[in-house]
Parts: C-alpha cells; sequence; structure tokens
C-alpha cells in the first residue's frame, strides 16, 4: 500500500484547487403530502487533491443527496458546487460514481463494461484495451472479461463497476455506499481492492456510508452529516492498510466514540 | 477472488415430468372425442364439433384449393382428388398466410419499436404519446379488416399484409413505451457519470435494457400475427388458409375447419418456439 495519508493528499493538492468544493448548499425536498424536507442545509465541505474522504451519518439525513449534487444528477436550490475549481452543471467524467444499486450494464460483456466509459469517451481502441486488461487484473477477473455479468457474483459485479469508474480515470469518485448488503469477507477484499486502485492512481475519492468501521478503514478525514448538516469532522492518521489491529486500537477507539456520540439518537436527536 | 467463486445460473426446469404431459395430452384428446360425440351432427351430415378421424380424414380437402399446374389439375376444372393436388393445397395456401403473416409482423413488429425508441427519446413525446399508445391497444382491430380491403382491394397482398402489420403494431408499440420508461433511473445517470453523451446513454444504454421488456410484446405480436392474417383473407383475400376458412364455414365443413384449426395451432406454435429461441439468443445476457 502506498500509504497515502493525509499529509500526502496536502502536499499533492499544493496550488490546485480543491477536487470539490461545496458552498453554503442547501437542499430541500417536498412530500406528495405537501411537507417539506431540509436535506442538506447550508452545507460547506471541500475534498482536497488525492483525498479519501468519508461521509458518515445515519440514513435519510443527506448523505446521498450530497453525493447525487456533486455528482450533478440534482441541482442545489442554494449554494454552489465546484469540480477541480469548476461549476457543477450535470453529470460528467470527471467524477465518476458508484452506485449502492448494481448499474453493471447486463447486455455487455465484463470487458465492454470497463470500457463503455472510455469508448463514450473516443479513446483509442489499442488504450482502452491496454486498461481494461490492466483493470480487469487489478481486481482479480482477468479470466471472465468475456463473461455476461449475470455469470458473476454480487461482490464481483461490484468490482466490475469500481474497475469501469477507475479506469475511466475521473478525477474524482463518488461512491454511495457501495458495498452495502454484503457480508464482512467481500466487503473487506472489495476494501483492499479499492484500496489498491486508488493508491495507485492517487484520486479524491468522496465515500457514503453509514458503516463506522467502513469509514475508520478507508478515511484519511470523516465528516457525520446529520439532519443535513455537517456536525463533525475527524482526520484519521492511522497507517494503512488497516485491518482489525488499526481499526480496533486507541486512536480508532477514540474517534468511534467521538463518533457515536453524534449519532446516538439521544446525544443527537438523530431518529 | 477471495473465496468468490462465478455463477452459473441456469434456468429452473418448470416442465412438467412427460408422464404428465402424456397423461393431459390424452386427457384431452378423450375430452374431445367425447365433446365431438356428445354435440351431434349438423343437416348436411358433419359433426357439429368434428372429432380427430374427421380432422385427418378432412386433409384431402386442400386439393380443391389448388389453384393447377406443376402438372397437377385444379379440381375446380376437372382435376382429380389426389395426394399431390392436397399436398400443393396445402402448401401453396400456407405460404399465402405465411408471407402475410410474416410480412405483417415483421413490419409492424420494426416499426413499432422504431417508433418507440424514436418517440421515448424526449419525455415530452413520450408522455404526449401515453395516451394514444394505449388508444391503439384499445382498437377494435379484427373489426378494421374490411377497411382495409376497402382501401387496398381484395386482390393483391397489400391490405392482409397492412392489416397483420397494424395487429403487431398495437402490441408492440405500447409496449416498447411502456418497457423504455421502466428502465431504471439510475442506468443514465452512471452512463452519464462515465461521460456519455445524451443520445449514447439513450442508444446504447436505455434501449439495450428495455429489451427483455419488449420480448413480450413480440411474442404477442407473432402469435396474434397468424389470427390476424386469417382474419384479412378471410375478409379481403380469395386464397390462403382464411379464404379456405370461409368457404368452409359457407358450406358447414366442420372437419375442414377443425383441419384448418389444427394447421394454425401448428404454425403459431412453430412460429412461436422460433421467435422465442431468437429472443432467448438476443437477451441470452439477461437474468
Amino acid at each position: 500500500m502506498a500509504g497515502l495519508t493525509q499529509e500526502a493528499g496536502e502536499a499533492a493538492s499544493q496550488g490546485r484547487p480543491p477536487a470539490i468544493e461545496l458552498r453554503n448548499v442547501s437542499q430541500q425536498f417536498r412530500l406528495e403530502s405537501g411537507k417539506k424536507v431540509q436535506a442538506l442545509d447550508n452545507v460547506s465541505l471541500k475534498v482536497e487533491p488525492g483525498e479519501f474522504l468519508c461521509v458518515l451519518g445515519p440514513s435519510g439525513h443527506g448523505k446521498s443527496t450530497m453525493l447525487n449534487i456533486v455528482a450533478g444528477f440534482l441541482q442545489p436550490n442554494s449554494g454552489e458546487v465546484l469540480a477541480g475549481g469548476k461549476p457543477v452543471t450535470g453529470p460528467g467524467a470527471d467524477r465518476g460514481v458508484v452506485f449502492q444499486r448494481d448499474t453493471v450494464f447486463m447486455w455487455k460483456s465484463v470487458a465492454d463494461n470497463v470500457a463503455f466509459g472510455m469508448k463514450a469517451r473516443g479513446v483509442p481502441k489499442a488504450e482502452r484495451e491496454e486498461k481494461v486488461e490492466r483493470y480487469l487484473r487489478h481486481i482479480g477477473l482477468e479470466q471472465y472479461g468475456e463473461e455476461w455479468p449475470k455469470q458473476l457474483s454480487g461482490g464481483m459485479r461490484r468490482r466490475v463497476a469500481i474497475a469501469t469508474v477507475f479506469a475511466n480515470e475521473p478525477d474524482v469518485l463518488l461512491m454511495d455506499e457501495p458495498f452495502v448488503g454484503l457480508d464482512y469477507a467481500r466487503r473487506s477484499a472489495l476494501h483492499k481492492v479499492l484500496m489498491d486502485l486508488w493508491a495507485e492512481s492517487q484520486r479524491s475519492v468522496l465515500f457514503v456510508t453509514h458503516d463506522i468501521d467502513e469509514a475508520l478503514a478507508l478515511a484519511d478525514r470523516i465528516v457525520v452529516v446529520v439532519k443535513g448538516q455537517v456536525v463533525l469532522e475527524e482526520r484519521l492518521s492511522m497507517p494503512r492498510p488497516r485491518g482489525v489491529a488499526e481499526i480496533t486500537g486507541d486512536e480508532a477507539v477514540e474517534i468511534r466514540g467521538r463518533l457515536l456520540e453524534q449519532l446516538d439518537p439521544e446525544a443527537s436527536g438523530v431518529v | 477472488m477471495n473465496g468468490e467463486t462465478a455463477i452459473d445460473e441456469g434456468r429452473l426446469n418448470t416442465r412438467l415430468p412427460h408422464k404428465l404431459t402424456l397423461i393431459s395430452i390424452v386427457g384431452m384428446l378423450v375430452i374431445w372425442v367425447l365433446v365431438a360425440l356428445i354435440a351431434g351432427k349438423n343437416e348436411i351430415g358433419n359433426r357439429m364439433v368434428p372429432g380427430p378421424i374427421d380432422v385427418a380424414t378432412a386433409f384431402p380437402q386442400f386439393a380443391n384449393y389448388w389453384t393447377g399446374d406443376l402438372g397437377v389439375t385444379a379440381t375446380q376444372v376437372g382435376g382429380e382428388v389426389t395426394w399431390q393436388g392436397t399436398v400443393l393445397g396445402l402448401f401453396y395456401n400456407t405460404f399465402l398466410t405465411l408471407v402475410h403473416a410474416v410480412g405483417g409482423v415483421v413490419i409492424g413488429t420494426v416499426l413499432g419499436l422504431l417508433l418507440a425508441v424514436a418517440t421515448s427519446w424526449w419525455s415530452p413525446i413520450r408522455q404526449a404519446l401515453a395516451f394514444p399508445a394505449h388508444f391503439v391497444r384499445l382498437l377494435p382491430l379484427l373489426a378494421m379488416a374490411p377497411l382495409f380491403a376497402l382501401w387496398f382491394g381484395g386482390e393483391n397482398h397489400t391490405g392482409a399484409v397492412l392489416f397483420v402489420a397494424l395487429t403487431a403494431f398495437a402490441f408492440v408499440f405500447p409496449i416498447g413505451l411502456a418497457a423504455i420508461a421502466s428502465v431504471p433511473p439510475y442506468y443514465e445517470q452512471y452512463a452519464r457519470s462515465l461521460g456519455a453523451s445524451g443520445l449514447q446513454s439513450y442508444l446504447r444504454v436505455i434501449v439495450p435494457a428495455a429489451i427483455p421488456g419488449i420480448r413480450g410484446g413480440v411474442t404477442l405480436a407473432v402469435g396474434f400475427g397468424w389470427s390476424a392474417a386469417i382474419v384479412a383473407e378471410y375478409m379481403t383475400y380469395p386464397y390462403g388458409l382464411g379464404a379456405i376458412v370461409k368457404n368452409a364455414a359457407f358450406f358447414g365443413s366442420t372437419d375442414l375447419l377443425g383441419a384448418l384449426a389444427l394447421l394454425t395451432l401448428c404454425l403459431a406454435a412453430t412460429s412461436f418456439v422460433l421467435v422465442r429461441s431468437l429472443l432467448d439468443w438476443v437477451t441470452r445476457w439477461a437474468e
């Protein structure tokens, strides 16, 4: 593991605009009943180049809304979102998204899935094939390139989705609870795949999760979003790769305690 | 691989065990014979419900619908009823119906799919077409067959083919619209986030994703295509299985009607199996 830490990320970011910047972003939804829900409330946040930022919070408190706004799928009611210093006006290849849902294209072979973004952007065939081969090898699916996705397990499809986004070489990866529903062993294996790819690519990652252990295992920095507001920010200096020893060590226990305080329903009013 | 293995998902075999299938076929034959015996006969001595033997022995009547030549004289001009005439009459009229059915289904299906794809591209048009699409589905298609004879004449293939095409279109177009509309939006979001343009997302992601939802419409179009072709010939065309149905009904030849029903059933079943195999291949990637 290259051990890209927050310090390294900050060094890499010198003289460069933040990979993602949210400035006073608010988003409100109107329910069928007419009731209004404040999904995001005046949120300001930066993701530095090369940084792995985890957004932690309870379900329904604005994490995915934030990610959808950064991805360009939603326009905020107020505030501004910048990607690499430029305003976000819609989806773009500079911000690759790994969804919670299974989005692998079932009608394309595994290799064609990985090549999809590159082909859409007009990357030459030889370069595409080289990258497809490289990323399939990275995720351990090199012998499955010609197979249909239906022949893969759920965990393998998640790997294909991750490889597809990394192979497209976006500036930022946006990941919306991509490993939800997987058992611990598969999740750990996917964490390793993700960390390897991230360390090699040194891209920024905005990773949404509601799992504290996952955030502790992956993040340079964790922000907690409750009721549409950033209520806590924690920087992690634990060495990588982070296994059981790291995420149960002293630093992790201290951070976990502070995170739990914010997520505790009685203390924070979370419902 | 971290302990993960590829899963080859074979389809569950839902066929009845062979013995049960055989028993059900024998049971249907027994019921058919009993109904034929109970139903009695009409004024000219034919059974009201033709039995299996009546149907089998009716096939030589197809010789009466051979137009002559290839060394076999038509019975209308004094030729004998021969097995050659029977085979030629059967194949000639089946071929005409096949042309009407296949031609119409292909035209209607292709037009229905193209129009569904073209009009779904922009959601306001899709929404605007939602009601007309339902309207097409509700059209009293069989009652419209005579119109095609009036519009295109009764002595050429055009009216029959276009009537079948309308029938196929009425199934494929609204089902195509619905299938495209039901593709989850996150597919397009995913494609756009990978750098695909709106048109690329539509043609390379949304349309392929809708194909499994469209296959039901195509299968229905094929099934109804045969009925539509027979109806068109019944009302507009002097040859083909539909024209034989008209004559058989006029003369009260229930045995020939039974033979035609059996023949049409075999043709429809064969085409259904072929089309389903083709669609299985086209959607071989689907779970």
